[in-house]
């Protein structure tokens, strides 16, 4: 069992090289690559939580909750590469993903901040070369300065002599990990015609979500008692600009990609301050994110892309646009219950803010959903697919807590 | 070991200031190299041979790696309103210096705290201020391998080294022609 933890990242790192390698040989490629991911996701989802020894020196762990995140994360993964629209190719999409997961899980798995931060910057700069609208430079900037701030909190948080300095490790994570994911302060413009790995939706959709569970589990475990408050109070106080940002974001954002960004922000808001209270919501929210948000943005982006007007409201549209705005009976319902009474249990003007922000989310979920224009057979299909998904997580939602530990 | 850890600081604030203080291949892969000499001598300084040797290789394929890559031919050293940069590099080495002698007991002796601090401030200040890929990612890689140093302080294996050397090799040889902009391929 020695090297077990090591193949959840190893077997998805040589499907990439497989794929890369046999890349002019298309069936090999897609073969080998769904293979090495699918054996990543099983030897993902048959490890214990808790920690265990690696190999040469190195201590890897996977907590409860990260680890469902990211067998999340690879389910999105296998979305993504099975609903490629037609016309795209899908051997680069599925070389992108598996070097996301590869590097994601190693991120999740290395319990040591800088070496996790070293695995971040190699994906940072990995997925600025995959070619784009932005420069090289534009795209590697935020991740790897968020980087750069995980890797000094988590010095700061292991070497501090003095208190006072404890506190900064606390705000560099959080301010590290957001940096990452890309919410604000640190936003990142989405331009549908760039290609979904070298886009921000890449952080935002894919790989933020799991990092959130490393934040959530690990890094905050090197956070000492003198720095928690300020760890709560960064988390809180950027959930609420994210909360505020996403909710008039999308008022204002006209039916595109925009509006799809300020709904992701929207949606990491109510994450971040979900974290913040220490809630079983925030994971709930995580799987939201993965299995309904980014998927039916990638369905959308076709439609985005040519620039069509928003379709009129059908029955299918306002199942989504249900879906998309956290209603019963789906996932983001019990999450949304979830933070709710957390909050009204810390403030109750958290929770009127909170309950304000889902509001207004409702009207603009409707014009989400109309963005994904007139479904063809395939995209009907792709959004059956994620709803019954949701629907599962809605109506289970204690199958889920469960198997975070909560 | 005194002049032997004053010599690594000094070799770790030179390296990184050249590599802030350069816009051409030749400069960044010097600094990269002098940057990661600076480690590895921290590393020998502490009696640990074996990561020495490692952080010496991984920059100097890192370097080599820098060098091919980049078009930009020279020293580009000091062009015109390098003003700023020579003041980031005063100011970052000190107050890196000041953090790993001053603020930090931990890992390792302060000496060896500095040098990975040094690299790393100098490095991180490249990355944020750099608008030339090349120089990007050897900050990023010069990084990597204080990274990779600073953890192999606190451990009893070479692992972390290795991890930071590969990432430095590994991230120089990503490509950054124009083919990665779809807009310059659109003209």
């Amino acid at each position: 069992m020695r090297s077990v933890v090591e193949l959840a990242f190893g077997l998805p790192a040589a499907g990439a090289l497989l794929v890369s390698i046999f890349r002019r040989r298309r069936s090999v490629a897609v073969v080998a690559g769904i293979a090495f991911g699918v054996a990543g996701l099983l030897v993902l989802g048959l490890l214990t939580p808790g920690t265990q020894a690696g190999s040469f020196g190195l201590e890897l762990q996977i907590a409860a909750p990260v680890q469902v995140v990211l067998v999340a994360t690879f389910a999105a993964a296998g979305l993504a590469v099975l609903m490629v629209p037609p016309g795209a190719d899908r051997v680069p999409l599925l070389a992108s993903v598996l070097t996301g997961l590869a590097g994601i899980t190693a991120v999740a798995t290395l319990t040591d901040p800088l070496l996790a931060a070293i695995v971040l910057l190699v994906l940072a700069a990995a997925q600025a070369a995959v070619p784009a609208l932005r420069s090289f430079p534009d795209r590697l900037r935020a991740p790897a300065f968020g980087a750069l701030l995980i890797a000094f909190g988590g010095m700061v948080a292991q070497g501090a002599a003095s208190r006072p300095i404890t506190r900064l490790a606390g705000l560099a994570l959080v301010l590290g990990v957001t940096t990452v994911i890309g919410v604000a302060p640190f936003l990142q413009g989405l331009d549908p015609r760039e290609p979904a790995p070298a886009s921000p939706i890449a952080w935002l959709g894919f790989l933020g979500p799991a990092l959130a569970a490393v934040l959530a589990t690990r890094l905050v475990l090197l956070v000492p008692a003198d720095g928690a408050a300020v760890y709560s109070g960064v988390l809180l106080g950027l959930g609420i600009v994210n909360l505020i940002l996403g909710a008039f974001g999308t008022w204002q954002a006209k039916a595109g990609a925009d509006l799809w960004r300020y709904s992701f922000v929207a949606d990491w808001g109510l994450v971040l301050v979900a974290l913040s209270m220490g809630s079983g919501a925030a994971y709930l929210l995580l799987l939201g994110i993965l299995l309904l948000r980014l998927p039916m943005y990638l369905l959308a982006r076709p439609a985005l892309v040519r620039g069509e007007a928003p379709s009129q409201p059908r029955p299918l549209m306002l199942l989504i646009a249900a879906a998309l705005a956290g209603a019963a009976p789906f996932a983001g319902f019990p999450a949304r219950l979830l933070i709710l009474r957390g909050a009204s249990a810390e403030a109750w003007p958290l929770a009127l803010l909170l309950v304000l922000a889902m509001i207004t989310w409702l009207p603009q979920s409707i014009r989400l959903a109309q963005t994904l224009g007139r479904p063809t057979r395939a995209v009907a299909a792709g959004i059956g697919l994620v709803l019954t998904a949701n629907l599962v997580l809605g109506l289970y939602p204690n199958a889920v807590l469960g198997m975070l530990g909560r | 070991m005194g002049a032997a850890a004053g010599l690594a600081i000094a070799a770790a604030w030179f390296g990184g200031s050249i590599l802030v203080l350069s816009d051409a291949r030749r400069g960044i892969a010097v600094g990269l190299f002098v940057g990661a000499g600076g480690l590895a001598l921290s590393r020998a300084a502490d009696g640990d041979s074996v990561e020495a040797v490692i952080l010496m290789a991984g920059g100097l394929l890192g370097a080599v790696a820098s060098l091919r890559r980049n078009q930009r031919r020279g020293w580009g050293l000091l062009a015109a309103g390098s003003t700023p940069r020579i003041v980031l590099c005063v100011v970052l080495g000190g107050a890196a210096l000041w953090l790993a002698a001053g603020m930090l007991d931990r890992p390792g002796p302060w000496q060896g705290r500095a040098v990975v601090a040094i690299v790393m401030a100098l490095a991180a200040g490249r990355l944020l201020s750099a608008s030339d890929p090349r120089a990007g990612l050897a900050a990023v890689s010069l990084f990597a391998l204080g990274a990779g140093a600073a953890t192999a302080l606190a451990a009893s294996e070479s692992t972390a080294a290795v991890i930071g050397a590969g990432a430095a090799v590994l991230l120089n040889l990503i490509p950054t022609g124009p083919d990665t902009e779809l807009g310059a391929q659109r003209g």
